[in-house]
């Protein structure tokens, strides 16, 4: 194994990309924070966490969270409230950060370059490796250290921190053997996301009916280390033991390989252009099949597992009518369609960010000179970002429609009645206007700022915050219904949604239309 | 006999921030001719180009392509032509073949048997992804592409760049065909060899306003020659209009001088060296790459 140069490469990796490094950081440790905040509020006293305890023993819970050890104390209830969200953050944080300094520059032909000066042959692997690991700790320690200050023990906050670094370092092993495995960086990153719906789906199952399929996930070496409850430290090897072998695995990959080589190759290609792709909206279409595809995966399976945990969720709330007051309170017979309401805007929140990403990924084409390159033929401006557009909104079909099927047919399986299937999905063509409003927007920003492009996720996510935070914390409601989840109306099964905001989010969105066809008209092409 | 333009670009300017990247630039290609558009790197040829196919908007100045703003009217005037950018970028994951048909096709068509020819001739691999392309084959794929497309007019940025010398001769033998055939060719360039090649024309531009153009001989004209001579007597040469940079040295029994002498000139230079009596004489035409140096570095020749 050849290291040399280690030193700079891992310098490199922060010096051009301290941004990235500081943003997994701060949001691990931020949110551990909200969720820290939010429940010392909600849950003051032991008598109320006992309360919490109680409404989440049981198998939704299990799998949406995990089983966690000691779930009546404070660190069990910020455990429990944290599991989803760090059982994806931390391992797309690993992946992240290592497919960056691997295929990802080894692909944009940065490694070739780094590689001709004296730098070892798996030194920028293993940099990217160590930048990683040193980022999952951080982050990991970080969220120890913030429900330290709230209040939990520390040694249970010690292992919990340590727990979820470990579960980012094991997906910076994925990452790096799956860099050596396939060509191209966003392959690793489906290898990397598959292997996190992986991870979750099986410790859930796990948990729910005490399987020992819970110890091939991450998760569960996590939860095993019970920071909580009879707190134990040889888990921590599993993980180390199981990072060092994926890890000398992928090393040893990459020393028999060649450099841009993988050892899955693409499919053999056709060297004339068939009819489909010789159309605009066509191509469009097939360079995208993969992103579609893969979206439409994974919003099925996570869709499908809310769905089929309706029944518990539901009886989950008639036992502890404290969990109704973030759906509405005195329900009843309503309760039901509140919670596909939730499962609805879920829903949303995906295909939303599909949208975002698709129509900003326009601005990739551009800095790759692709734009330019399009429009010197014969084709309008006009007619180009139509296409493109229409594209997206196909795949943002397929992405809904499969997606409002799989949670409408779970949903309706597990409450045993067929026509909620209909109901739900009548309900989820509600959720249309808060999806265009994204598509306007981001098309707003390509057609006139495509320098701001990151402001297109920055609204995303402001929006998203607004609506699942926004009831929870209390905020006002004029605030909250100005996100487009909101604003379309809480109430979209049995047909209640909000005519006003609906028919706002419609206009707003043909006004933004207009600005970007009318901007992207104007502009100057590449813009930078 | 004034030919008809297919290009005319008059005191054509382009702001980008702080940068003035165009800054009253003028441009004429006449039809049928090979146009060689020189300047430096960052001197604003991409962005001419690009306000010639109404990618970009220009601030000020006129611009006519084929007689018609390529602003307003840039889809119909795209079907009269073929573009290959200075950059060239490819769908990574689709193949050279792939790319060349999709690129053909937006160019308004493609001639199969060009296409199969010059792929040959190129030596291109059109089933390889264009991912795994050098920069060279993707320059190669888009030239394909541009000169299998049954256009008038062809519009090269920087379009050698990355080739090898055997393919830069097929490009030059492939862009000589298609000029015989009666196209249009803007070729723009930073290397002075590969226009003084295949030009009839050049325009050279600096700092994003054209300080020369006109044919080659006609920009050699304007050159100054040089002359070295060994004469017996010193000559009559001081003060004589038209000579630059005079160096007089006696030795031993001769006068060494040399010079620069204006082209119109020249007569009277020889008829004073000659009364000294000339020992030797060497007069030299001016290389273009004097002209261009002395362009580039803002002495105007
Ligand atoms: N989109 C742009 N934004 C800002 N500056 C630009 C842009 N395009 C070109 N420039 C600047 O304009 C000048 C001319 O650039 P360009 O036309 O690309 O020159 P050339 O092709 O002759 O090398 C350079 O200084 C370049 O940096
Ligand atoms: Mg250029």
């Amino acid at each position: 194994m050849n290291l040399h140069g280690l030193r700079t490469l891992v310098f490199i990796q922060w010096r051009t990309g301290w941004k990235g490094i500081a943003s997994w950081i701060v949001g691990a440790v931020g949110m551990m924070l909200l969720t820290a905040i939010a429940i010392k509020r909600l849950y003051p006293d032991a008598a109320a966490l006992a309360g919490y305890a109680a409404t989440q023993d049981n198998p939704t819970s299990y799998m949406l969270n995990g089983k966690i050890a000691g779930l009546g104390t404070l660190g069990g209830v910020m455990a429990n409230e944290f599991s989803f969200l760090g059982a994806f953050l931390f391992p797309l944080m690993g992946v992240a950060l290592v497919t960056r300094g691997t295929r990802r520059d080894e692909e944009l032909g940065r490694l070739e370059l780094l590689l001709s000066s004296p730098v070892g042959r798996q030194a920028p692997q293993v940099a990217a490796v160590l930048t990683a690991v040193t980022v999952a700790l951080v982050s990991g320690l970080g969220c120890s250290a913030v429900m330290a200050a709230y209040g939990v023990p520390v040694e249970g906050a010690l292992a919990f921190g340590i727990g979820f670094a470990g579960v980012g370092i094991v997906f910076a092993a994925i990452a790096a053997a799956a860099a050596q495995i396939v060509e191209r960086s966003r392959a690793v990153w489906m290898v990397g996301m598959g292997s996190a719906v992986a991870a979750y789906v099986l410790r859930g199952v796990g948990d729910v009916y005490d399987l020992w399929v819970r110890w091939l996930s991450p998760l569960g070496w996590a939860d095993s280390l019970r920071p909580f409850g009879a707190l134990r430290w040889w888990p921590v090897a599993v993980t180390v033991a199981v990072s060092a072998a994926v890890l000398a695995g992928a090393l040893l990959l990459n020393a028999r390989r060649d450099l841009g080589d993988a050892l899955i190759r693409g499919r053999p290609a056709s060297p004339t252009a068939s009819r489909s792709l010789l159309d605009p909206l066509g191509r469009a279409l097939i360079l995208r099949r993969g992103v579609i595809i893969s979206w439409t995966l994974v919003t099925v399976v996570l869709m499908g597992i809310y769905g089929a945990f309706t029944d518990q969720i539901i009886k989950a709330i008639e036992k502890n009518p404290n969990l109704e007051g973030f759906l509405g309170s005195g329900l009843g017979t309503q309760l039901l369609e509140r919670v596909m309401d939730l499962f609805l805007m879920i829903l949303a929140f995906i295909v939303a960010g599909f949208v975002v990403q698709g129509v900003l990924a326009l601005r990739g084409d551009e800095e790759q000179g692709l734009v330019e390159y399009e429009l010197a033929g014969a084709m309008s401006r006009h007619r180009w970002l139509a296409v493109r557009l229409l594209a997206v909104v196909i795949g943002a079909v397929v992405v809904g429609a499969t997606g409002a099927a799989a949670v409408a047919i779970t949903t309706a399986m597990s409450t045993g009645t067929a026509s909620d299937v209909g109901k739900m999905m009548a309900g989820s063509v509600w959720l249309i206007p808060a999806i265009v409003i994204f598509l306007a927007l981001a098309a707003a920003i390509i057609g006139v700022l495509p320098r701001y492009a990151m402001a297109g996720w920055a609204f995303f996510a402001v929006a998203i915050l607004l609506a699942y935070l926004g009831p929870g914390f209390n905020w006002p409601t004029a605030l909250v219904n100005v996100s487009p989840f909101r604003a379309i109306g809480e109430r979209l099964v049995g047909g209640h949604a909000s005519i006003p905001g609906v028919t706002a989010l419609l206009g707003l969105s043909a006004v933004l239309l207009v600005i970007a066809f009318a901007g992207f008209r104007r502009r100057d092409v590449p813009r930078t | 006999m004034p030919q008809p333009q297919i290009i005319d670009v008059r005191g054509l300017r382009k702001r980008f921030g702080t940068t003035q990247a165009l800054d009253g630039l003028d441009l004429a290609v006449h039809e049928g001719e090979i146009h060689g558009f020189i300047g430096p790197n960052g001197s604003g040829k991409s962005t001419t180009l690009r306000v010639l196919l109404g990618l970009v908007r220009a601030d000020a100045g006129e611009v006519s392509l084929f007689g018609r703003d390529p602003w307003a009217d840039a889809v119909p005037l795209h079907r009269r032509l073929a573009y290959v950018p200075g950059d060239v970028a490819l769908w990574p994951g689709l193949t050279g073949g792939q790319c060349i048909d999709i690129l053909a096709r937006a160019h308004g068509g493609l001639r199969d048997d060009r296409r199969r020819e010059l792929i040959e001739r190129f030596d291109l691999d059109p089933g390889k992804r264009a991912r795994d392309y050098s920069k060279g084959n993707r320059q190669k794929v888009s030239l394909v592409a541009a000169l299998a497309a049954d256009v008038p007019l062809l519009i090269l940025d920087e379009p050698t760049a990355g080739l090898d010398p055997l393919m830069e001769r097929v490009f030059q033998d492939c862009i000589r065909e298609r000029a015989a055939t009666g196209c249009t060719v803007l070729l723009s360039s930073h290397i002075l060899a590969e226009v003084e090649a295949l030009a009839d024309r050049v325009s050279i531009i600096r700092e994003g306003r054209t300080i020369m153009h006109g044919t080659l001989d006609d920009l050699r004209r304007h050159a100054r020659t040089v002359v070295t001579a060994s004469t017996a007597r010193r000559p009559a040469l001081d003060g004589i209009v038209g000579v630059d940079e005079l160096e007089i040295t006696s030795r031993d029994h001769s006068v060494e001088t040399h010079c620069h002498v204006d082209p119109d000139h020249l007569d009277t230079v020889i008829g004073a060296l000659h009364e000294a009596t000339v020992r030797s004489l060497t007069v030299s035409r001016p290389g273009l790459d004097d002209l261009f140096l002395s362009a580039y570095s803002g002495n105007d020749p």
